[in-house]
């Protein structure tokens, strides 16, 4: 009976907030963590009222989305006792416009208590409205949850265009893309540097095959990294920002190597003649797990970020591949072909609790973990073309990010000072 | 579609007629430079047999067989390249087993009268590139198409053909042909791709 209200507040809340997402395609459990429940009422203001409107309204689906909170009676909001008895925080924010930019006064007061819980003012402008959003969001949830949130962070794509695949940047909830590359030639597999400041990615845009590039967001240049005889993939950034893991193809035989940040001192981790390919690191550095076939079909394995102590991890179906490591360090996402194409699993690093999270309707690949762990974003062609999805890592909050098609192969940002 | 076929292996018989020719007397390799007619001056088989490797072509081409006779002059009149380009188009594709690099029978049959091919131009570079179909991961594929390209080089490294000349390229699953999902698209997918590459 309580599952069963919860879900229809949630199918409320999709209705109401989601772009028409409403199916939830959960396969595992929910962690039963309780969720915060705040209300949000409307924010005064002294002049723009839609601005006051279009402030709470991405505010809300940030702190929805963030996997810690559940807004409750987010629109349009009726002040009633009943509601808020139902909440543990009550948020209020006010407008006051100035010429030019504006303030705004967030307060978060406890409800059962009536004691404040937070106060703090903000400067900003009706073009920056999103940044200020984002920003607010992030600190609500930090306060309440001990963690901040994600919604100033940021997804960078692969997108069809003509002439080739182009890389592509958005906001985590899908808004505001921009377009990063613009060679007309097929880039793929990006990675973020530690400190958001660039971009590594796999382009044929140099001639002969893959190598590695580098992106600079500042500079908005691209540089080649790493001028080595052979092919390059799958390039991945240490979380310390020291190293690069990446894969070497030589005569035919691809192998994982790490290098320094700056691509000097090439290592090579593995050395076998089959395919090691997707190195992906642990949050404290340590290791490395990627995908081998040497045990006759893909799998996962795990081996020190030095090569060498190299363990299985998967042991079920027949190709399992594109592993990423959780930042929280305790799980690993990655895919496993099924009868209706990769489906998105997590298994520990013990090996054990291996599950599904995907409907095995259609097919979901690459999934890149945001920063703090609780939430995946991936490709799937469910509903027809390939686009951008983010959930919850309980499979839980399913959302659609693209509506372009061709679009593929994303990945999260670290954590971001809001920009732009 | 089956006309440009017919064209092709009447372009080849020429080609091979004209390489064979290399073992016979000067006057047949004259009328052949100077045969402006349609048909080619020489029969089909006779040209094979002198050649130490298999026939290039499947089919008994009638010698009859006619040519356009502004492209003929063109065929003799142009570099070596579009010879080339047009030798390798000619013949089957070269697919692949899912998740397999290994050459196939019908793949190895393909391979060996290209390679014949182009041990006749030793000066040609050759592009090889490998592809793959949707059912594995972006990285993966990648991989797996490097291996289907060594495959095809290694073969014809095997067969004689200057290792130099031969550069490999995967695009694992990036530039399907057939954008269908199912086998017959995948089974397209996965292969091989010859480009001769235009002289420097």
């Amino acid at each position: 009976m309580k599952i069963a209200g919860v879900m229809i507040c949630l199918t409320y809340f999709f209705t109401v907030i989601g772009r028409g997402q409403t199916d939830v395609f959960l396969k595992i459990q929910s962690s039963e963590t309780r969720k915060i429940n705040v209300a949000v009422s409307d924010f005064s203001t002294n002049q723009n009222s839609q601005l006051a409107i279009d402030l709470r309204r991405i505010i809300v689906d940030n702190l929805n989305y963030s996997g810690y909170l559940k807004v409750f009676n987010p629109s349009p909001f009726a002040e009633s006792d009943t509601l808020i008895q139902n909440a543990d925080v009550l948020i209020s924010g006010d407008i006051t416009s100035k010429s030019s930019y504006f303030n705004f006064e967030l307060g978060l007061t406890e409800v059962a208590t009536g004691r404040k819980l937070m106060t703090k003012s903000f400067r900003s402008y009706p073009f920056a409205l999103r940044v200020l959003a984002h920003t607010v969001s992030d600190e609500i949830v930090y306060r309440l949850a001990g963690d901040y949130g994600i919604a100033c962070t940021k997804i960078v794509f692969v997108t069809e265009q003509k002439g080739g695949k182009e890389l592509a940047l958005m906001d985590y909830d899908g808004q505001r893309i921009t377009m990063l590359t613009h060679n007309r030639s097929i880039n793929l597999l990006p990675s973020w540097s530690g400190n958001g400041k660039s971009l590594l990615f796999a382009t044929y845009a140099f001639g002969n095959g893959p190598v590695l590039a580098n992106y600079d967001f500042k500079d908005r240049e691209i540089t080649r990294f790493v001028s080595q005889v052979g092919t390059f993939t799958s390039p991945e950034y240490s979380p310390d920002g020291k190293k690069v893991a990446f894969v070497l193809t030589r005569e035919g035989n691809s192998d994982i190597y790490v290098a320094d940040h700056d691509g000097q001192n090439l290592r090579r981790l593995t050395n076998h003649p089959v395919i090691d390919t997707g190195p992906s690191w642990s949050p404290n550095n340590h290791e490395i797990v990627f995908s081998s076939k040497r045990s006759g079909s893909p799998q996962i394995y795990i081996m020190d970020a030095e090569g060498g102590n190299v363990r299985r991890l998967t042991y079920e179906n027949k190709y399992n591949s594109s592993p990423k490591w959780s930042p929280r360090g305790d799980q690993i996402a990655f895919v496993t072909l099924q009868s209706g194409g990769f489906q998105l699993c997590l298994i520990d690093i013990t090996g054990e609790n291996l599950a599904c999270l995907t409907d095995n309707k259609a097919s979901y690949e690459s999934p890149s973990w945001s920063p703090d762990g609780n939430h995946l974003v991936f490709t799937s062609n469910r509903n027809g073309r390939w686009e951008i999805y983010s959930c919850l890592r309980d499979g839980s909050l399913l959302r659609q990010l693209t509506y372009s098609g061709g679009n593929t192969g994303p990945t999260w940002s670290p954590r971001l000072k809001p920009f732009n | 579609m089956k006309k440009i076929n017919l064209f092709l292996i009447a372009v080849l018989s020429i080609g091979l007629a004209f390489n064979a020719c290399s073992k016979k007397t000067a006057a047949v390799q004259t009328d052949n430079r100077e045969t402006i007619t349609p048909s080619p001056a020489q029969p089909l088989p006779q040209p094979a047999s002198t050649r130490p490797v298999k026939p290039a072509v499947k089919q008994p081409v009638p010698a009859s067989e006619p040519v356009q006779a502004d492209k003929t002059d063109k065929e003799q009149g142009i570099t070596i390249t579009t010879a080339i380009e047009d030798k390798i188009l000619q013949f089957d594709a070269i697919n692949f087993d899912y998740d397999s690099y290994e050459l196939r029978p019908d793949a190895i049959a393909t391979l060996e009268k290209i390679a014949g091919v182009l041990k006749e131009n030793p000066t040609a570079t050759i592009t090889i590139e490998g592809h793959c179909d949707e059912r594995g991961t972006v990285e993966y594929n990648l991989a797996l198409g490097e291996q289907r390209a060594h495959s095809v080089k290694t073969y014809f490294v095997e067969y004689g053909l200057n290792p130099d000349n031969l550069s490999t390229i995967s695009y694992g699953k990036e530039k399907p042909i057939d954008p269908h999902h199912n086998e017959a698209a995948w089974s397209k997918n996965r292969r091989a791709v010859l480009n001769h590459n235009e002289t420097e």
